[in-house]
């Protein structure tokens, strides 16, 4: 090959390489050489095929397309650059018919994608360089048109419109790509303006850019168009162009001419608007989905961060690593996380928590590795918040760990159950008690242990409870194996609702009562026999005492006029004797039998139960000659025989104990609350204020027995019975003027039905 | 016990196993002059035994019994249902029940089985020789009715 046409070869930047059909290399410039990795001079008769990684039979049938080929017709070829592959762009045509003898020369231009702009730009200036050359050596040497013609060839083999101009714009010069661009022929525009063939626009406006060759040529500085221009051309669609307009000068210096480079970058403009719209969408989509995506590159650092401001707000967090931008007890798990992806090439899914500014975030990640050509070049991370479902889940968690450290801390045998009533826990404390196997639950699982005559009252309420939701308590037995007997036991469960009212959960106790119920057995044998014997001691004491005083009176009546004055009072004091202690057991007997016995639901009209009691205190009414007034009275919830023992004993003491005048007694009630509140007043002796609480005890009298009768039962009778209602009693008195018990009877208002229970003094409240 | 045969009829049968009692209920009668003898029975066994007689013939029917409530053995209470059966043959026989118990229970009890009277005893000689009127009056309303 012609030194000529090698020196043209090696000034070019581009890649390029002449083979025979065959495969076999003719000749490469220097450039070739760089992307081969061999110094050009060595690629010669070299097999094209030995420095790709292209199989040879899709090198074979590219040969063969580009051999047939007038024009440059794009393919692809991987390159082999010591060991690995590299992807290349290629572009090849026909650049000599085959003759007889020699096959067939194919034209090779080769390029990387990411130069290409590089490229363009380098192309340019050596267009430039050259025409500055040819422009030169165009004056005198003819041999020039040969070199003209390979330059020719090579612009006609570049994929950009190159359109050439002299000094004052008119074009001088036009490959074939610019002539289909503008569809105007090289010959027909050879000595127009550029601007009758060439106008471009800018997007978004009718109004003409300044041709840049002109502007170039006026600047006199190279002009470049960054923003692709529009360019419409009269029945075809736009067309959008980039390009660069350099300047030739001759070898003094002097403007001789523009060279404009257009590419036409229509179809990666639509698939650059295309790719956006879908890039656009896609951030759309995810800015509305709970998941971050970003990439990193090897080195970890982020590459493309989908949404960082929700994780890392005020933090731009591209080309950073976790170590940068998170304190390194966050990162260090994030960093190992990804480090172990990039070495092994196995994605992983872990959750993280990290404690970022506005609080604890638990992130779902999701780490692959990104390839390339089946390279890992870095990482995709998808990472879904799942604070709210984490958090809630460590609050349930730690609910229930507090639960059963209460649980296990408690005496009681503690258990829960499913809404359904199925038993899902029991404490610490039931296992030890139970012996069984700890973790063992199930609805039979308490069964083992129950009393067999439990079982079914026990399962029929339980059953009750969870069909109705109803709270459940029951007193039945369980085996105690260290005491090796049944024990009661109260089992009483609430059901846990839930906001919306649903049972989530029961949860129970068993409480040891046995016991308590052991002891309240023992009282209440204890009571009835205590009971008992007062009624037995009694009854038997009064048989004697009967027979004393019987007999003694019998003496004296049978044999009075022959008895001594002072026989006679010997009798006397032993029938008083017998016959007050007679009194005296009776009484107490009375005393006993308070709250025994009776009917719960009795309710008494007090009016009439006072009747009853004045009644029974005639003989000393009229007597004494005492008056009684009362009040209207309530009908309230006591024993009749209660309440008329309560009037008897405080009107019997107000006669008892009257003064010189007749007694006069009022009887009184009102409403106070929840209380009815009683008083009856006389004129009587009074009390001292020393003796208020004193009077109201067993056998507590004031009086000698001479002075006034009684046993001292009385009061004491009438607090037990008033206490037995809920109430008080008390005295208010003065010596010499009279005296007022009071009362209460505890009545809830809701059940003091009926118009008589409104007292005539005191409004209900 | 002694017994003979020419009480007929007229004897009143006292079941009470306080001789104390028993003395009381005697004056009572003699103080009323009523020509009746007296068959005492000390507890509830006794009694029973004693209407077992009654059934078999040896003995009459009594004119009237005095029964105390509170009997040793067999309680009062028996003795009169006892009396008081369907074919006895002292179902018509008038019974006091005699009792040192206040209780209206008791008295209520008398009732029901078919006492004809319930007599407490009283605290007080005078209150209790009133059996003596009661038995008197019982005995005078029976024998109207026979006539």
């Amino acid at each position: 090959m012609e030194l000529a046409t090698r020196q043209l070869l090696n000034a070019l930047p581009e890649p390029l390489v002449i083979i025979e059909g065959t495969g076999r290399i003719v000749a490469a410039n220097s450039a070739a050489g760089e992307l081969f990795g061999a110094p050009a001079s060595t690629l010669p008769d070299r097999q094209f095929q030995d420095l790709l990684a292209t199989p040879p039979e899709r090198l074979t049938r590219q040969l063969r397309i580009w051999s047939r080929s007038r024009d440059m017709v794009p393919g692809s070829l991987e390159v082999l650059v010591n060991g690995s592959r590299l992807p290349c762009h290629a572009q090849g045509g026909l650049y000599e018919p085959a003759t007889a003898g020699t096959p067939a020369r194919i034209l090779l231009r080769l390029f990387r994608q990411e130069s290409y702009n590089a490229t363009f730009q380098h192309l340019n200036d050596r267009i430039s360089q050259l025409n500055s050359r040819i422009a030169e050596e165009q004056r005198g040497a003819a041999a020039l048109h040969g070199r003209r013609q390979l330059l020719r060839a090579i612009l006609g083999s570049i994929n950009e419109a190159v359109l050439a101009t002299d000094e004052h714009g008119v074009i001088t010069f036009m490959n074939p790509v610019a002539e289909a661009l503008t569809g105007v022929n090289e010959t027909d525009a050879c000595g127009q303006q550029i601007s009758s063939v060439l106008q471009l626009g800018k997007e978004g406006s009718e109004e003409p850019i300044p041709n840049p060759v002109l502007w170039a040529l006026q600047e006199n500085a190279p002009v470049t168009l960054a923003e692709p221009a529009r360019y419409l051309l009269e029945g075809q669609p736009e067309h959008w162009l980039v390009g660069r307009c350099t300047l030739l000068h001759d070898a003094h210096g002097s403007l001789t001419g523009a060279v404009l480079a257009l590419r036409d970058v229509t179809a990666e403009r639509q698939n650059a608007r295309a790719l956006a719209d879908s890039q656009e969408r896609l951030r759309v989509a995810l800015k509305n989905a709970p998941v971050v995506l970003y990439t990193t590159d090897r080195e970890l650092r982020y590459t493309w961060f989908e949404r960082a401001q929700q994780f890392l707000p005020g933090t731009c967090v591209l080309g950073k690593r976790d170590d940068e931008i998170l304190p390194a007890r966050l990162s260090s798990g994030l960093v190992d996380l990804k480090q172990r992806v990039l070495n092994t090439g196995i994605g992983e899914r872990q959750e993280v928590r990290l404690d970022l500014p506005d609080g604890l975030r638990v992130v779902d990640l999701t780490v692959e590795p990104l390839y390339h050509e089946m390279e890992i070049v870095g990482l995709t991370v998808a990472a879904f918040d799942v604070s709210a479902r984490a958090l809630a889940e460590e609050e349930t968690g730690r609910r229930e760990r507090e639960f059963r450290q209460l649980a296990d801390s408690m005496p009681q045998l503690v258990w829960a159950a499913a809404p359904d009533g199925a038993l899902t826990y029991f404490n610490e404390r039931w296992y030890e008690f139970t012996g069984f196997e700890p973790g063992q639950t199930g609805d039979a699982s308490w069964h083992p242990i129950l009393h067999p005559d439990d079982l079914q009252r026990c399962t029929e309420i339980w059953h009750e409870s969870v069909r109705t939701g109803s709270p459940y308590q029951i007193e039945y037995r369980f085996w105690d194996r260290k005491t090796e007997r049944y024990r009661w036991f109260l089992g009483r469960a609430l059901p846990v609702r839930g906001d919306n009212g649903e049972i989530v959960r029961w949860f129970g106790t068993c409480t040891d009562i046995d016991d308590h119920r052991r002891l309240v057995e023992e009282l209440r044998s204890a009571n009835e026999d205590l009971h008992q014997f007062a009624y037995s001691a009694s009854h038997d004491l009064q048989e004697p005492l009967r027979m004393i005083v019987i007999y003694s009176q019998l003496l004296k009546r049978q044999f009075g006029d022959d008895l001594s004055g002072q026989v006679a009072e010997y009798l006397r004091y032993t029938v008083q004797g017998a016959q007050r202690m007679e009194a005296l057991v009776r009484d107490l007997l009375s005393y006993t039998e308070v709250g025994a016995g009776g009917n719960a639901d009795e309710r008494t009209d007090c009016n009439e139960a006072l009747s009853s009691a004045l009644a029974n205190l005639q003989f000393s009414i009229d007597e004494a000659g005492a008056s009684i007034e009362s009040t209207e009275l309530p009908v309230l919830p006591v024993r009749r025989s209660d309440i008329v023992a309560v009037f008897q004993n405080l009107i019997g003491n107000a006669i008892k104990y009257r003064s010189e005048a007749p007694p006069h007694i009022r009887v009184r009630a009102s409403r106070q609350r929840e209380d009815w509140h009683f008083s009856v007043s006389d004129n009587g002796i009074g009390i001292p204020p020393q003796y208020h609480a004193q009077i109201f005890g067993l056998f507590k009298r004031l009086h000698t027995q001479g002075h006034s009768p009684g046993t001292g039962i009385g009061l004491a009778l009438c607090k037990k019975i008033i206490e037995r209602y809920k109430g008080t009693i008390w005295v208010e008195a003065e010596e010499g003027k009279g005296s007022t018990f009071h009362f209460t009877v505890h009545a809830p208002l809701s059940t003091a039905p009926g118009s008589n229970l409104v007292s005539l003094e005191t409004p209900v409240l | 016990m002694p017994f003979s045969t020419q009480f007929g009829a007229n004897y009143l049968l006292i079941a009470e196993d306080n001789p104390g009692d028993v003395n009381v209920m005697r004056l009572a009668l003699e103080e009323q002059g009523l020509p009746y003898d007296v068959e005492v029975v000390g507890d509830g066994e006794a009694a029973m035994a004693f209407i077992d007689a009654i059934e078999s013939g040896i003995y009459p029917c009594p004119g009237l019994v005095l029964l105390d409530l509170n009997l040793p053995c067999i309680g009062g209470d028996q003795v009169l249902r006892r009396l008081r059966a369907a074919g006895s043959l002292c179902h018509d026989v008038p019974v006091i029940i005699v009792s040192s118990s206040l209780s209206p229970i008791d008295k209520a009890i008398a009732d029901k089985l078919g006492a004809e009277a319930y007599f407490p005893k009283r605290c007080d000689i005078d209150q209790f020789l009133q059996i003596g009127p009661l038995v008197k009056q019982l005995l005078e309303a029976r024998a109207k009715k026979l006539c």
